[in-house]
């Protein structure tokens, strides 16, 4: 799996279980509104930028201000599966 | 202005109040969908709505009921605990989200439903029974445990927890928990401090006020906790709103 490949796989995780505690429209939307990141209504990734570390890095900066303690707990477990990524806390 | 005017306008306010907060809170819960925080909102807007249900049933007054005014105390206060039950499983469900390792975590979406259908089926069974029940009640009324204001303390312990339960949601959730935290802290302490004023003037006679003053005080402060319920729902709606 190329790299991109994984940061595509990664993100969609993190949307699907961002999907089970906000709602699937609320957890698309704020995935849209990173810059870079293309989402399909399924909340599959499509595109994560020329950056994708960047585009990762976002996307958990926003999720963690919505909802705090709530997404460092539910990405333990994702990030473990990919250990050659890694963003800051 | 006379005390009887300014206890039915707290009496129109708060029912307004609960009506209002409870219409926002369905609106923002369904901005949520099926999800943990779409039922966490859920139990939310299901005990905003008992309290909405309370005021009517107490509008309607013991005379409706064929009950003393002392077992429509009972009646109501039971209906309190519904709404305090119904906060605690929505707050303690949102405590949970933020120590959840895994989806299985995450808890049993779609439970609200259940307890909003058995929350319903109790409050009819709450506005139907009463004079039924009477001799029942009046037991309750009449024993050492009713003179001791064990309804009124065991009302002021569920709200001291579910006030807990709150203070933990501010420090872990972020801008959710942080939305609706103070103004429920707030509201709850205003229920709280309701019961307490209960404890103190009715059951324990601490203070003594006349029956009209001791329900004028109690109305101040469910005037404030509607506000206040009033303000989270209108902050949830915001959050919702700016996704």
């Amino acid at each position: 799996m190329s790299e991109t490949e994984q940061y595509n796989a990664l993100i969609t995780e993190i949307i699907k279980k961002q999907s089970v505690i906000l709602g699937p429209e609320i957890a698309i939307l704020k995935a849209r509104s990173v810059s870079g990141l293309m989402v399909d209504n399924d909340g599959k990734v499509t595109s994560v930028g020329t950056d994708p570390k960047e585009t990762l890095q976002n996307l958990v900066d926003q999720y963690v201000e919505l909802s705090g303690q709530i997404v460092k707990n539910a990405l333990g477990s994702i990030f473990a599966k990919y250990p050659n990524i890694n963003i800051n806390n | 202005m006379t005390l009887e005017t300014l206890i039915l306008i707290g009496y129109y306010v708060s029912t307004l109040g609960f009506f209002v907060a409870s219409l926002i809170t369905a609106l923002a819960a369904s901005k949520f969908g099926k999800s943990a925080f779409g039922s966490v909102f859920s139990y939310l807007f299901i005990g905003t709505g008992i309290f909405f249900v309370i005021t009517l049933f107490q509008k309607l007054g013991a005379e409706f009921f064929g009950i003393a005014d002392e077992s429509m105390d009972i009646w109501w206060h039971l209906m309190f605990y519904m709404a305090l039950f119904s906060y605690y499983l929505g707050f303690k469900a949102l405590i949970a989200l933020g120590f959840a390792e895994n989806e299985k975590q995450v808890g049993a979406i779609g439970a609200e439903k259940a307890w909003g259908v058995l929350a319903m089926i109790l409050l009819v069974i709450i506005f139907i029974i009463p004079s039924w029940a009477e001799p029942v009640v009046n037991q309750y009324t009449a024993s050492n445990l009713a003179a001791f204001g064990f309804h009124h303390f065991l009302s002021f312990i569920l709200a001291a927890i579910v006030g807990s339960y709150l203070l933990s949601a501010k420090k872990n959730l972020g801008k959710i928990g942080q939305a609706i935290a103070n103004p429920m802290i707030i509201a709850l302490w205003s229920l709280a401090i309701q019961h307490f004023w209960e404890l103190l003037s009715e059951s324990w006679k601490v203070v003594e006020v006349t029956s009209e003053n001791i329900e004028g005080v109690e109305k101040i402060f469910l005037t404030i906790a509607s506000i206040a319920v009033i303000a989270a729902a209108f902050r949830l709606k915001a959050f919702a709103k700016a996704m």
